[in-house]
Parts: structure tokens; C-alpha cells; sequence
């Protein structure tokens, strides 16, 4: 939470102020006490007031008052509001080396889940589009609404040939350079690429990611797979298949998104997860000062009630 | 005692009527002894006469009251059994209190069975009912302890009242149990007349 108009506080001083001028005033009732020799038998019929009532209506005016000071102060909360027209492309690889087990159950699997995970996470306004790709772009649905579109891309994926991500990647900058906002200008964009090795075929991703910086859409990056990992050839030889996380890197550093490696299939989720909740929301500043006030007021009167009622006087 | 909302003090009364007590007996040639209870010094004068002996009593009573929240060292029924003790020979004794101790009862009946005892109650007519007077803290003279109270509040008041009245009718109860005379003197009335009507 954070004050549009943190000055303001100052105010707060006013309840130790307040506080003081009951004690103050208390200590003033008590040296005026009467002197009254039935003062046990007052105590026996009517001093039975627990002390808790003393202190409950006092303690709910200074607590309206700390609301309303705070109200005072322009208190404004963060809220996440989904951006209109907004859309991301999932750019996943689906190279043989994704049928690596070295990530639980597999490569692909993981990334399989990761990408539901993804679609569950999101504002329902995102428009969501898909690219697979091995050794050439395979699959692409435009960004769109309809989730199912993108699952059923997703679970077609089959883990075979080579990784030609520079190709990927420009497949799904066209779809996204298509997209006008409302206004006529590029609607915001963001591209989230997941692969497990080096570019084997097409062009530089390196050029995309040219393209991608100059046309303002960030592409978030994700290594996955261990160094270790390996997949068998046809002829029974264990190829090893490590990640290429130093270009992915560059990749993401190029366009301002975020690059993580992984190769565990919670922590990617996680990763995903994350980017859903970010992508395709804007973090706006909300004013809370009316709420506050209200609940001040409420205070108020509560006190000004307990008070009344047990005290017959305000606090 | 130091309290009173009408002509006097309730310890102006008590001195009074124990004076006035004193001199009747010096005056008939008679003897005189004094125990004072509640004080932080209690006094006790054992049985003499003459006028020398008066001016004892009248030192002792006129001491004045223990100032606020002094533990008595005597209390009232201890006081009374110590009178039982110093009264060897039958007597009239005459116990001049508000009667607003504990536990005095006993002792009372224990005096009475032996002397012929005299119970003068002094009271205020405000300790019977509080008026109207907002939020105050009432603070009691022996114990020093407060009370906040709010007299504005009607049955507040009345439940006062009702206690009051219902602990003087219990202490006169005791007091005619224990088959004493019971006078009471207020502080807002002629209290020497109400005094003179029952030594008559």
C-alpha cells in the first residue's frame, strides 16, 4: 500500500494527543473524587462494571480516528487489471531431444503441463496463440480466445527432429505484428519461447530476437533440460541433448523478457505460472482512501454507541 | 465519620452526643469510661468521676477523626468487647457509630446481655440516596477505594437507595435482636432533641 499523500499522516499524531487528554482528564475526575463513607455499598450494586467497558469505547474511537487519518493520507492499493486486446504467443520446441527424461516425466510432458498451468493462470481477455516447432515451424494458432484451440496444439506435440527456433520465433512475431489495438497501434504483445537445445536448422534466433526488440514485444525464455540429458538413437546410442541456455539468454536480454533454466517439471510450472500472472495485466493504483473512511466512520459510531450505552457519555 | 451534607459533620454529632452522654453521668455523680474505636491511636479511659475525668472524655472525643485510609486497629465489635471487659459493674454504655463496620453484631448482643446498651446511629441524609450529579468518582474515606459512578442514571440511584436502606434496616434489626435501644441522629436534624427524647 502506498500514500498519494504520505504528509498527510501527520494527523496520526492527533491520536496520542487524544489519548493523553483522556488520561488527563480521567486523573482530573479521580483527584475531584467524593469523599462518601457509603462508597462500598455504591460499589456493591453498581460498581460492577468490568474494566474491558472502560477501555472498549475509547480504544474504538482511537482506531477511527487512526482509520480516518489514514484515509487523510490518500492510501492507494495495487490492482492487477487485465490489458485489453492484449496477447502472447507460447513458442514451444518440440525437437527429438524433447523426449529426454532427465526432466520428470519428460521433456516434453513437462512442458506440456507447464503450458495448461499457463492458460489457467491468465486473464480471461488474453489472447492466447501457439507455435510448434522442430525442425521447421509445425503448428500455429493464432492468438485467440478459445483455450481448447491451444491445448489441443499442445497435446499434438510429438518430440522428433531438429530445432530451428529463429524460424519459430518469426512465426510468431508475424502473428503478433498483424494485431492492432483499438487505437490503430500495435496491441501490447509478449512471446514466451521454451527450448531444450541449440538452433540445428532455419535462422538466427538472434535476428528474430532483433525484430522482436524493435517491435516492443518482449520474449520471455526458458531453458529446459540438464546438461546430462541424453535421448536414444534409432541405433541404440545415447546422444547427449544439453540445453543451449547461453542464447536464450541473449534472446531475452535482447527484448527485455525474463530468462530462467530449469529442468524440473514443478519449478518450470512454477515459471509459467508466474509469467501467466504477469503477462497480460497491468499493475494500476487504486485509491482506498473512501473505503478506509467508511470503516472509520463505522468505528466511530461503535464507539460513540459503546460509549453511550455503557458509559452514558461519550467516551 | 469526617462526612456531612447537612448542618454538621457526622463526627461533630458523635462527639456531641458522646459529650452530652459524659457530662449527664459526671453530673449524677457517676463514672465515666471511654473506648474509641476506628482511630489509628485507639484511646481507652477506664472507669473515674469527677469533672477531671469528664475532660478526659471530652479530650478523647474531640481528638477528631483518623484521617482518610488509616487501618484501624479497632475495630467496632473489638471495641465493644473491650468495653465489656473495662464495665466490671452493670451500666449504661453507650455506642456512638454509623455502624457501617463488619461483624459488630456479636459483641453487641454479648454487651447487652450484661448492661443496658444505647445504640446511637449517626447517619447523613445524603449517604442514604445520591443525586443527580452526572459522572463522578466516589472515593470511600477508610479503604481509599474509587468507584466511578454514574449518577445520572436512575436505577443506578435506586438500586443505591434500595442497598442503603436495606443495610440501615439490617443494622437496626441487629441492634433490637441484641435488645439495645437504637436511636439514630442525623446530621441535617436537631440531633441534640432526638438525643434528650430517648436519655429522658
Amino acid at each position: 500500500m502506498t500514500f498519494a499523500a504520505p504528509l498527510h499522516l501527520v494527523a496520526l499524531l492527533a491520536i496520542p494527543a487524544v489519548a493523553l487528554a483522556f488520561v488527563l482528564a480521567r486523573r482530573r475526575r479521580r483527584r475531584f473524587a467524593v469523599r462518601f463513607p457509603a462508597t462500598a455499598v455504591f460499589a456493591r450494586v453498581a460498581g460492577g462494571q468490568p474494566k474491558w467497558r472502560r477501555v472498549v469505547p475509547p480504544a474504538l474511537l482511537a482506531t477511527a480516528a487512526a482509520a480516518c487519518a489514514v484515509a487523510f493520507a490518500n492510501p492507494q492499493a495495487t490492482a492487477a487489471v487485465p490489458v485489453e486486446k492484449a496477447s502472447v504467443v507460447l513458442v514451444t520446441d518440440e525437437s527429438g531431444s524433447m523426449a529426454a527424461t532427465d526432466v520428470d516425466p519428460s521433456r516434453l510432458q513437462a512442458a506440456q503441463s507447464a503450458a495448461r498451468a499457463f492458460l489457467g493462470k491468465v486473464p480471461d481477455s488474453l489472447l492466447v496463440g501457439f507455435v510448434g516447432f522442430s525442425s521447421q515451424t509445425n503448428t500455429v494458432v493464432e492468438p485467440t480466445l478459445d483455450r481448447d484451440e491451444v491445448k489441443t496444439a499442445l497435446a499434438s506435440l510429438q518430440a522428433d527432429g531438429g530445432t530451428a527456433t529463429g524460424d519459430a520465433l518469426t512465426a510468431a512475431l508475424d502473428r503478433l505484428e498483424a494485431r492492432r489495438g483499438k487505437d490503430g497501434k500495435r496491441a501490447p504483445a509478449a512471446v514466451i519461447l521454451l527450448s531444450d537445445g541449440a538452433r540445428t536448422a532455419g535462422s538466427d534466433p538472434l535476428v528474430a530476437a532483433q525484430r522482436a526488440k524493435q517491435l516492443g514485444i518482449p520474449v520471455s525464455t526458458v531453458a529446459l533440460g540438464t546438461a546430462e540429458g541424453t535421448v536414444l538413437a534409432p541405433n541404440g546410442e545415447a546422444i547427449p541433448v544439453a540445453p543451449d541456455p547461453e542464447t536464450l539468454r541473449q534472446i531475452s536480454s535482447i527484448t527485455g523478457g525474463t530468462f530462467t533454466a530449469t529442468d524440473d517439471a514443478g519449478a518450470l510450472e512454477g515459471v509459467y505460472k508466474k509469467l501467466g500472472s504477469k503477462i497480460g495485466v497491468k499493475h494500476v493504483k487504486r485509491e482506498v482512501s473512501s473505503s478506509l473512511a467508511a470503516a472509520g466512520l463505522v468505528l466511530l459510531l461503535a464507539g460513540l454507541g459503546t460509549g453511550l450505552r455503557w458509559r452514558a457519555r461519550l467516551p | 465519620m469526617a462526612f456531612g451534607t447537612g448542618l454538621r459533620l457526622k463526627s461533630d454529632v458523635a462527639e456531641g452526643a458522646a459529650a452530652t452522654v459524659a457530662q449527664l453521668a459526671v453530673r449524677r455523680g457517676g463514672r465515666v469510661a471511654v473506648v474509641t474505636a476506628g482511630a489509628p491511636a485507639t484511646a481507652t479511659l477506664p472507669p473515674r468521676s469527677g469533672r477531671r475525668a469528664f475532660a478526659t472524655v471530652m479530650r478523647l472525643v474531640g481528638a477528631g477523626v483518623a484521617p482518610d485510609r488509616t487501618e484501624s486497629e479497632l475495630t467496632l465489635g473489638a471495641a465493644l468487647t473491650r468495653a465489656g471487659r473495662l464495665a466490671r459493674t452493670r451500666g449504661l454504655i453507650t455506642v456512638v457509630s454509623d455502624f457501617r463496620d463488619e461483624g459488630w453484631e456479636a459483641p453487641l448482643r454479648a454487651l447487652a446481655q450484661r448492661h443496658a446498651v444505647t445504640a446511637i446511629e449517626i447517619a447523613d441524609p445524603r449517604e442514604a440516596e445520591l443525586p443527580d450529579a452526572g459522572q463522578i468518582v466516589l472515593l470511600d474515606p477508610e479503604t481509599g477505594r474509587t468507584v466511578e459512578a454514574d449518577t445520572t442514571s436512575p436505577r443506578v440511584r435506586a438500586a443505591f437507595a434500595a442497598a442503603e436502606a436495606e443495610r440501615r434496616a439490617a443494622a437496626a434489626a441487629a441492634i433490637r435482636a441484641a435488645r439495645a435501644h437504637h436511636v439514630t441522629l442525623s446530621t441535617g436534624a436537631d440531633w441534640l432533641r432526638d438525643l434528650a427524647r430517648v436519655l429522658r
